[in-house]
Formats: C-alpha cells, sequence, structure tokens
C-alpha cells in the first residue's frame, strides 16, 4: 500500500483529468487508507470482467484498451473516458519512442559488425522486426 | 503546455504515468479465469483507470468528513459515500 499513501500525500504531479482530491493539512486514517486500496482493488476486477465481455461480443480474445474504456461507460464512470484516452495516447507516444530506440540500438549494432556477409544481415533484420512486432503485446497469458 | 478540457494542465515531467503498479493489476487481470489474453496497453489503462477512481472516491468520502467538521478521512466517510453514490454500488459489502 506504501504507493497508495505516496500518492494521496503527494501534491506534485496530478494526475490529467481531474482536480486535486483532498486539500493540504488532511489526513487519511489507517483504516480508510486500507478500504480505499481494497476498493480499488475490487474497481479492476469489476472493470477487468465489463471489459472481457466488449472482448467475447466482439469474439476476440485478447482484451484491449477499447474495451476496457467501454467498460468505464457501462460502469458509469463515464467521465474517465477523456482523460483515460489521452494517457493512452502518451503511453503510445512513449513506448513508440522505445521501440525507435530499440531499432536504433540494433542497427547500430550491425553497422559495427562489418566482416557479416550482406545477406546474412538481411535476413536477421527480417527475423527481428518480426518479433518485435510480436512483442508489441506483451499480454498477460492466463 | 495545452491545458485539458477540464483546465488541469497535464504532468510536464515524462511520465511514469500509473503509478499505481502495472504488476499489481495485471496480477488481478490475471485471477479473472474468464481472461484469455490481455493487451499491454489494456493493462496500463486498467492501471490509471484506478488511479481516477481512487481519486474520485476519496474526494466523494471527504466531503463527509467536512461535514463532520473533521480533517482525517475515516473509514465511515468511505461507507457513506459507497451508500449515497450509485457508481459505488458495486463496491457494497466488498470491503469488509
Amino acid at each position: 500500500m506504501a504507493w497508495l499513501n505516496w500518492w494521496l500525500y503527494s501534491s506534485g504531479h496530478q494526475p490529467v483529468g481531474l482536480d486535486p482530491p483532498l486539500p493540504d493539512g488532511v489526513n487519511i486514517s489507517k483504516e480508510a487508507r486500507s478500504a480505499i486500496s481494497r476498493a480499488a482493488s475490487v474497481f479492476v476486477l469489476y472493470a477487468t470482467s465489463c471489459a472481457n465481455n466488449f472482448a467475447m461480443k466482439g469474439k476476440r480474445k485478447t482484451l484491449n484498451a477499447g474495451d476496457v474504456l467501454s467498460a468505464m461507460e457501462e460502469m458509469e464512470f463515464q467521465r474517465f473516458v477523456a482523460p483515460l484516452k489521452e494517457s493512452l495516447e502518451v503511453y503510445r507516444r512513449e513506448q513508440k519512442g522505445k521501440k525507435e530506440a530499440r531499432k536504433d540500438k540494433d542497427k547500430k549494432a550491425d553497422s559495427e559488425e562489418q566482416d557479416k556477409s550482406r545477406e546474412e544481415e538481411n535476413d536477421d533484420d527480417d527475423e527481428r522486426m518480426e518479433e518485435e512486432e510480436q512483442n508489441e503485446e506483451e499480454e498477460v497469458d492466463n | 503546455m495545452d491545458t485539458t478540457a477540464n483546465g488541469v494542465a497535464p504532468c510536464a515531467a515524462p511520465l511514469r504515468l500509473a503509478r499505481l503498479p502495472l504488476a499489481r493489476v495485471k496480477a488481478l487481470v490475471k485471477a479473472d479465469p474468464d481472461v484469455t489474453l490481455a493487451s499491454q496497453e489494456a493493462v496500463f489503462v486498467l492501471a490509471r483507470a484506478a488511479e481516477l477512481f481512487v481519486e474520485t472516491i476519496a474526494k466523494d468520502a471527504y466531503v463527509y468528513a467536512q461535514q463532520g467538521k473533521r480533517k482525517t478521512l475515516q473509514r465511515k466517510d468511505l461507507d457513506n459515500a459507497i451508500e449515497a453514490i450509485d457508481e459505488f454500488a458495486f463496491l457494497e459489502g466488498t470491503l469488509d
């Protein structure tokens, strides 16, 4: 629960979307903190189940971000949808940046091994790209 | 930086966006026997949604603390919020 304490008391970086939840000088009892933490877990479990229904409706086996957004509407948390979409955009840009960095790193490594034959290098590149595309979705596997 | 529709400036820092541990959210998703796979993005959005949820419920519960002229949020404030607010109905009976 350390994350919860830290987050509820921090006043620096505010999450995108909603006003600061609690003003300065407010305390939270141990019992209240514990209850909030449990409520958050219940929320995730409920949202997951809801989102999974949308995935199944779409005949998909993988739960995606869109399913979670649909779940929010279903659960009557529509006001979360806009800030969540924004956060998702930032997240996607971050992930893309990481991927570019990995590709650049690979390219650099390749150009340093100059005694490899050209053909061999091209084959390796193709393989690596396929691998990267597969790794784009790190999936939670049950 | 642009402000959001709510007039709240986004975090300037690059960004550990979801401060709720992703590992914990992943564990919760895995706990659902009906879920086969979940994308990394889905887990991220769930974590982020949980953060927004925590903000919301803390804020709503605090109203009751204020009514009781208290500066300490207590368990009963949460119970009151859960009872009073429709969106929190799913929590009834789950926190004990």
